[in-house]
């Protein structure tokens, strides 16, 4: 299979006191239809790929594919764009918008994207449904719990039908039983025109994913495919 | 005759236009403080709506169009408020005078038997030109200021 997201030789260094450098000429090629794991110790520069892979940020070196089309790291707007339909993020700290309620959350993703308001929610109900929140839609972020949040960022995640799914350790904050109903949801959005790579400390999770690749170095290295 | 009272009429007129002027200068620096203060709080909220994909000109459009809001009303409720203070001059007057038992504006010193007072509708209408305006120009720099903000470091730090 063709892969979809191709990485090459990327760097990435942080410029503070002294130069850090978190990615060294990583390499990888990542296909559609597969979850892949993402294990590695804090500091390893899983969130940095991650931040790579969605454009918020840049590589210091390299280059990023996507679907054989180079991403030039200057059209800010054309990445904003292509985020925006193509890649959907979940964060550990569920970064939903405090003085919006669960639905506008939710649909603020699709709206800001299409600029229709009714298609908006009507999806971001669908997607509540989805999520088992249809109670919870007119709620606040600060009156649902851990795991109710982290199901509404899914929904907000994949409002726009991405072809690509990053989540940060989605799991980091939940407990057990929790995280477990959490991965779930992220496992049954595989599809084979969908990529979705999570970065996780649990070796339970990470094991479940189709490939697990570990972070050594500033560079990633497969244990299975 | 009367030339010096008319310079230092003249005189008056200009130190209060500059008065007002400053106070508008005044008035500018508080939308840009305020909205400046707003983009710093709601840091994480943008970081957010960059990561969801929302456009910069999007945001810069969000923070602008508060600030033309806060402008556009606040010069209404000026007008309102400065309107209804000239229709009501004398009575006000009054009111003050009875209440703290001073004499305000005395008819023997001003030689005029009221406070007077005149509404212009141009003036008013162009000080609401140049007040939505003032309004507009100084909202620009903080919606800018909130579209150039680093998603990273909000959400890492925030």
């Amino acid at each position: 299979m063709n892969s979809f997201l191709e990485l090459k030789n990327i760097s990435k260094n942080f410029n503070t006191e002294k130069k850090i450098k978190v990615l060294k000429k990583l390499s990888y090629n990542f296909e559609k239809g597969k979850i892949y794991s993402l294990m590695g110790p804090s500091g390893s520069g899983k969130s940095t790929l991650l931040n790579l892979i969605s454009l918020i940020d840049r590589p210091t070196n390299g280059s990023i594919k996507f679907d054989n089309t180079q991403v030039n790291f200057n059209e800010n707007n054309k990445n904003d764009i292509f985020r925006a339909k193509k890649i959907g993020i979940i964060y550990q700290q569920n970064n939903l918008l405090p003085d919006f309620t669960a639905l506008e959350n939710i649909y603020l993703a699709s709206l800001s994207l299409h600029n229709d308001k009714n298609l908006a929610i009507t999806k971001a109900k669908h997607l509540l449904k989805l999520v088992d929140l249809s109670n919870r839609a007119e709620h606040y972020p600060s009156q649902l719990s851990g795991g109710e949040s982290q199901r509404v960022s899914i929904a907000r995640a994949i409002i726009n039908d991405p072809e690509v799914i990053l989540a940060d350790e989605p799991t980091g904050s939940l407990d057990m039983d929790t995280a477990k109903d959490v991965f779930q949801i992220l496992k049954d959005l595989k599809s084979s025109s969908r990529l979705i790579i999570f970065a996780t400390h649990n070796r339970f999770f990470a094991n479940k994913a189709d490939c697990l690749l570990e972070m050594i170095n500033g560079s990633v290295k497969n244990i299975n495919v | 005759m009367n030339s010096s009272l008319f310079s230092a009429l003249k005189v008056e007129r200009n130190v209060m236009f500059i008065i007002l002027s400053l106070i508008i200068v005044v008035a500018a620096f508080n939308i840009i403080s305020g909205l400046t203060i707003l983009v710093k709080n709601k840091t994480k909220d943008i970081a957010i709506l960059k990561s969801i994909g929302v456009l910069n000109k999007s945001i810069v459009k969000i923070f602008f169009l508060i600030g033309v809001i806060i402008g556009t009303s606040a010069t209404a409720f000026g007008i309102m408020l400065g309107v209804t203070f000239s229709i009501y001059i004398e009575n006000l007057r009054e009111f003050l005078s009875s209440t703290f038992n001073i004499s305000l504006f005395p008819e023997e010193i001003y030689f005029l038997s009221k406070m007077p007072s005149e509404i212009n509708p141009t003036s008013i209408f162009l000080i609401s030109i140049c007040s939505i305006i003032i309004t507009i120009i100084v909202s620009i720099f903080p919606a800018f200021k909130a579209a150039k903000l680093d998603p990273i470091k909000a959400l890492k730090y925030e």
